[in-house]
């Protein structure tokens, strides 16, 4: 879980262009939005995009825990390795 | 020669058959263009922000805020803070004829292949997206307008500003423009640099630089030039006097000391 962790901080700073910034800059349990790295909107649908890609999941935009999901990089971990033993 | 403003004079009742006369006064400008300046004089009360290896400084801004930021965004950006810099807050006009043009290029790519479109993409690269951007830098609660090329090219800009100058004391003249993706170029004259060129602008008569346009219709259909490229020019070796045909008509402009 710790090395999909540093893979999700990586694709997050390289997704959303966070110049400046290195994985261990990222607290895994920090908010990824709002506080803590201060993503916005556009941020979190890049960065399910690049998820998709990446790990070819499904992300249900209906479901009332994606807010839950895509809270900090320890939950996104937890999320993407689910939806990876579901495939 | 109806007086519409203390800045503009047209002739409303048959705009387009006769000439038309647009003044103002040149509080600032700022350029930045993807290369080198060899120097020299150019036009007073602006300045040349620096090459800086090809990408305008936008130091000014937070890391969140610029890592979005195209090399074109970067550059209209770059102009325009250092014009709100120098004369506060103002209305705006942004004019570009093909603006984001390699992001939405890219985004026709990436659709034709069947792939996803990037939101963040999407949304800089609409037309209106640059002005935003430079709104949202500058904390602006003021309007502004996003021009695309027309028949008037850069000149429209002028014709906007005129028209805002009615209601606003001074205007933000924002120009940029990028080299085309290739596929775009036989069809297309497009800018071979990147460049931004940013112009406070007020009414005649006030302390500084006068502008004064002149825009005559043209006969017949007249073969356009490159304007933008002739300013910029003009610009930097301080020459203070052309004119330049662009679809439909013949702008002349002069620059005159106060």
């Amino acid at each position: 879980m710790e090395n999909l962790e540093a893979e999700l901080k990586q694709l997050i700073i390289n997704t959303l262009e966070l110049d400046g910034i290195s994985p261990p800059d990222i607290d895994s349990e920090a908010p990824l939005f709002g506080g803590g790295l201060g993503l916005d909107s556009i941020d979190a649908l890049e960065l399910g995009l690049a998820l998709k890609k990446k790990y070819h999941i499904h992300i249900d935009t209906d479901s009332t825990e994606l807010l839950n999901y895509f809270a900090s990089v320890k939950n996104l971990a937890d999320f993407v390795s689910q939806q990876q033993k579901i495939l | 020669m109806a007086k519409v403003t203390g800045s503009a004079h047209t002739d409303s009742a048959e705009s387009g058959a006769k000439e038309s006369r647009l003044s103002f006064t040149l509080q600032h400008w700022c350029l930045w263009q993807s290369e080198q300046s060899s120097g020299g004089t150019h036009w007073p009360d602006g300045e040349v922000l620096p090459y800086n290896g090809g990408y305008a400084d936008v130091g000014f801004l937070p890391m969140m805020q610029s890592r979005r930021l195209s090399p074109l965004a970067r550059a209209a950006c770059a102009v325009a803070h250092h014009c709100r810099e120098k004369s506060g807050d103002m209305p705006s006009v942004f004019v570009s004829s093909h603006g984001e043009s390699h992001y939405y290029f890219e985004m026709l790519q990436g659709m034709a292949a069947r792939e996803d479109v990037s939101p963040s993409r999407f949304s800089l690269c609409v037309h209106n997206a640059i002005a935003g951007l430079s709104s949202f830098h500058s904390a602006s609660f003021l309007p502004y307008v996003a021009l695309a090329g027309g028949t008037e090219g850069m000149f429209s800009a002028f014709l906007e500003a005129a028209g805002m100058l009615l209601e606003t004391p001074q205007v933000l003249v924002v120009w940029y423009e990028q080299p085309l993706p290739e596929a775009y170029r036989p069809y297309l004259s497009a800018s071979e640099t990147t460049w931004a060129l940013a112009m406070v602008l007020t009414g005649a008569g006030g302390s500084g630089c006068q502008l004064r346009l002149t825009r005559r219709p043209g006969t017949t259909p007249l073969a356009s030039q490159d304007c933008d490229n002739s300013l910029i020019r003009a610009i930097l070796t301080n020459q203070r006097r052309s004119s330049c045909r662009s679809d439909r008509s013949i702008w002349q402009w002069e620059l005159s000391d106060a």
